[in-house]
């Protein structure tokens, strides 16, 4: 039986189908690091240490807030409308460079910002909570910092103030020098600028834990990505806005359920706490890390700067719906803004490959001719041209 | 009391009544209770480290039967490891003794380091290892190496038991040495030809303006680049001159929010545009501009450092306190100048080859080549 053509061919897509079945699919928890995998009992008591863990530094987050929510009533008078109120036990040449350094992140906020529903409120704090037990080796339950800057929303405060919390936690130098390097401002701008937010947007907001408006310095002008692989810190309704599918982008900003994420009965005050340095279970308010990447919570700030103060306002202010107040305000869907917005910071989506014409017409013409090459008796073609010579 | 009475008293109490003080002491009364809850979760947590610890005990110790012991090191094995094993560490304890001393006798004694069979998991299934652990007793290793091969001879074994030695050794090490050398151990053992090989790769076309000048034979350069000394200045005019901006900032880049200097950034980096490159470049800020040098070279320096100061070099590395230069000074037992010096000849020695083609390479070109045309001579079937 001597091999043709289809046996070989019969004989590949046999092999291959074999090699196939064996390995396919390849196991789905493949490790992804060249150390091996815990056992399974050793699995299951470190998840249940991190759930502790985790539950165990919420709690100290909610002690934290409490007690500079109190501190930030104790002593506040009713018709209290200044910008930035230094706690009375802050020493006085440390007060004046604390006050310098919100003075200049509130000025650039602009002339319209105001302490009629914002306040920068500092305060000096250095207690530590002592352990349960003295165990060597444990860290202490505060993680180490010179200053810690949450920033409460009204629904924490009396009902009207975004406060930011300033807890400085010594009067060093470099306790005032790490204020420098810290937003006073946050989420709190917004409020001092614009006012309150209206209905529609405050559910919103609410209701996706106020990411895309954790940041207000929109005085500064921002780049593009610099890092080419963000696009792929976007999420699936993130990656979905980027190629531009219809509703997308809404969808990734979650405003399409705003309303339905806005059920605010369950939360404590201090739930409405926000603190910018724990990205990954932020508040109860939601994960803080959105559909869009990490310039999530830059979107508002960019309305802010290429839509217009005034514009911004109005659309803040609504009380419709997010998509119906953004298109109200600024003559241009949330969807379509978003989208560009998004293409503009990362880049446009390549363009899917496509079968090309002149491709095809090639392949047309050069398949016919290798299989009738192939076709031929290679006997009698190499017997002519090389054998032949010796008879 | 009539009732005319008991009314004013209740007017009166009601309106000398301290509403903010009330809401002060069921504030406090929260915050009590937020502190209470803190405690009970950071007593749970405390009990779950306790028991996350006892199974991670439960599981390593059960392991490993055999100890084996020479000198500082003991390491524990398995039966069928242990001529191996043994064999390893031996030369390992020979490398203690000569190379560290006591100090490193000291640190490594601390540890029980485990030898152990393993897999891993590869595309066509499970492959055998051999696990290296460097400690039994605390909740995760304070040092890690990849497995090996299960079929790795006794020198492979000491390598990577030397390995840990060499991450032992800086432990305990104040913290600025241990930044400065970068890769979280002292070299103690020989360089391989490969490593050599490496540093002189890069050192010669790491395109840096300090390490030309070191080339040159401009020594305080040498230690200005190698992180030992900062020379006046900032990092950028140190280190780096214009020609060399394109290359620095395809490892760096500005801030987002400077967004003059991101789009001469792009400027820079796809249309070659050299003003833009100076641009972008001096808008970094100075704890941004990235050294010239890898740790790599860290580590041939402080090789070259502790083999000029001969036997005791390592002990009076991490004894001596002071300056990272102070420490280097005492390690190798002479001027800095002159380590540097040996430093670079040690590097020009260790340029690499030209790729030589080997014999075996033609060979099996050659039959791989008469072995096709035979098979295509010889062939009788049809194709059709």
């Amino acid at each position: 039986m001597g091999m043709t053509m289809m046996r070989w061919s019969a004989a590949v897509i046999a092999g291959c189908a074999v090699v196939a079945v064996a390995l396919l699919p390849f196991p789905p928890n493949a490790a992804l690091w060249w150390a091996g995998a815990a056992p399974a009992p050793l699995v299951a008591e470190m998840a249940r240490f991190r759930d502790a863990a985790q539950a165990t530094e919420q709690a100290v987050r909610a002690y934290r807030a409490a007690q500079g929510l109190e501190r930030w009533s104790v002593g506040r008078r009713e018709s209290d409308t200044s910008s930035i109120r230094i706690d009375d036990r802050v020493p006085g040449n440390v007060a004046d460079a604390v006050r310098q350094v919100a003075n200049e992140q509130w000025t650039a906020l602009g002339a319209s910002a105001s302490g009629l529903n914002a306040q920068i409120f500092v305060y000096v704090d250095s207690t530590t909570i002592p352990r349960a037990a003295v165990v060597t080796g444990l860290r202490p339950l505060d993680p180490r910092r010179f200053v810690d800057v949450v920033f409460a929303l009204p629904e924490a405060t009396d009902g009207a103030h975004c406060v930011t919390l300033v807890r400085l936690r010594g009067v060093s130098p470099a306790h005032v020098e790490a204020l420098r390097r810290q937003s006073l401002v946050g989420v709190c701008g917004f409020f001092a600028a614009f006012g309150m937010p209206g209905r529609g947007v405050r559910a919103w907001l609410a209701g996706t834990g106020y990411r895309t408006a954790r940041r207000s310095d929109w005085h500064v002008a921002r780049a593009p990505a610099v890092d080419a692989a963000g696009a792929y810190g976007l999420g699936d309704a993130g990656g979905r806005c980027l190629t531009s599918q219809p509703g997308a982008c809404v969808e990734a900003l979650g405003a399409a359920d705003a309303a339905a994420r806005a059920d605010s009965r369950t939360l404590r005050s201090y739930d409405w706490v926000i603190d910018g340095t724990f990205l990954p279970t932020a508040s109860a308010l939601g994960a803080s890390r959105g559909a869009l990447g990490e310039i999530e919570p830059e979107l508002l700030l960019s309305a802010v700067r290429e839509l217009g103060a005034d514009r911004f306002g109005n659309f803040w202010r609504s009380a419709e719906s997010p998509a119906a107040a953004f298109e109200s305000a600024f003559g241009t869907s949330l969807d379509s803004w978003t989208h560009a917005w998004v293409v503009r910071t990362y880049g446009g989506a390549a363009d899917r490959p496509t079968i090309r014409m002149r491709d095809v017409v090639w392949l047309a013409l050069a398949l016919p001719l290798l299989v009738a090459m192939a076709a031929r008796r290679r006997e009698r073609l190499l017997s002519e041209r090389l054998l032949g010579a010796r008879a | 009391m009539s009732d005319a009475r008991l009314v004013v008293a209740l007017m009166a109490a009601a309106l000398t009544f301290d509403a903010a003080s009330l809401r002060g002491q069921t504030s406090t009364l929260a915050i009590d209770s937020l502190l209470r809850r803190v405690h009970t979760l950071d007593s749970s947590l405390i009990v779950r480290s306790r028991a996350l610890d006892s199974v991670r005990r439960s599981l390593i110790r059960a392991v490993p039967p055999v100890d084996v012991r020479r000198g500082a090191m003991q390491v524990r094995t398995t039966a069928d490891l242990e001529p191996r094993v043994r064999t390893a560490v031996d030369s390992v304890a020979v490398l203690i003794e000569r190379r560290g001393g006591a100090s490193l006798a000291a640190r490594v004694a601390a540890h029980v380091p485990l030898v152990a069979r393993d897999s891993t998991r590869s595309i066509f299934g499970a492959v055998p290892v051999l696990s290296f652990a460097s400690d039994t007793s605390g909740r995760w290793p304070s040092t890690t190496h990849r497995p090996i091969p299960a079929s790795a001879t006794s020198a492979e074994v000491a390598d990577a038991l030397a390995g840990m030695v060499e991450q032992f050794a800086l432990q305990g090490v104040d913290s600025a040495f241990g930044a400065w050398i970068m890769v979280g151990r002292v070299p103690l053992r020989p360089a391989r030809p490969s490593e050599a090989a490496d540093g002189y790769i890069e050192i010669m076309t790491a395109e840096s303006a300090a390490l030309r000048r070191c080339q040159s034979g401009d020594k305080e350069s040498c230690l200005d680049v190698l992180g030992v000394d900062s020379l006046p200045g900032a990092r950028l005019a140190r280190w780096y001159a214009p020609q060399d901006y394109r290359t620095l900032l395809r490892a760096v880049a500005p801030a987002r929010e400077d967004s003059a200097a991101v789009a001469a950034w792009v400027r820079c980096r796809e249309d070659r545009d050299e003003p833009a490159c100076v641009v972008a470049a001096t808008s970094l800020a100075n704890d941004r501009v990235p050294t010239p040098l890898s740790a790599t070279a860290r580590v041939t320096f402080l090789r070259e450092v502790l083999e000029a100061g001969g036997a005791n070099a390592y002990e009076r590395l991490v004894t001596t306190d002071g300056s990272v230069r102070t420490r280097l000074t005492e390690a190798a037992g002479m001027p800095l100048d002159t380590v540097v010096g040996r430093w670079r000849a040690r590097i020009s020695e260790s340029r690499p080859e030209r790729m030589r083609l080997r014999p075996g390479l033609i060979v099996a070109s050659l039959g791989w080549t008469g072995a096709l045309l035979g098979l295509a001579l010889i062939r009788r079937g049809p194709w059709a």
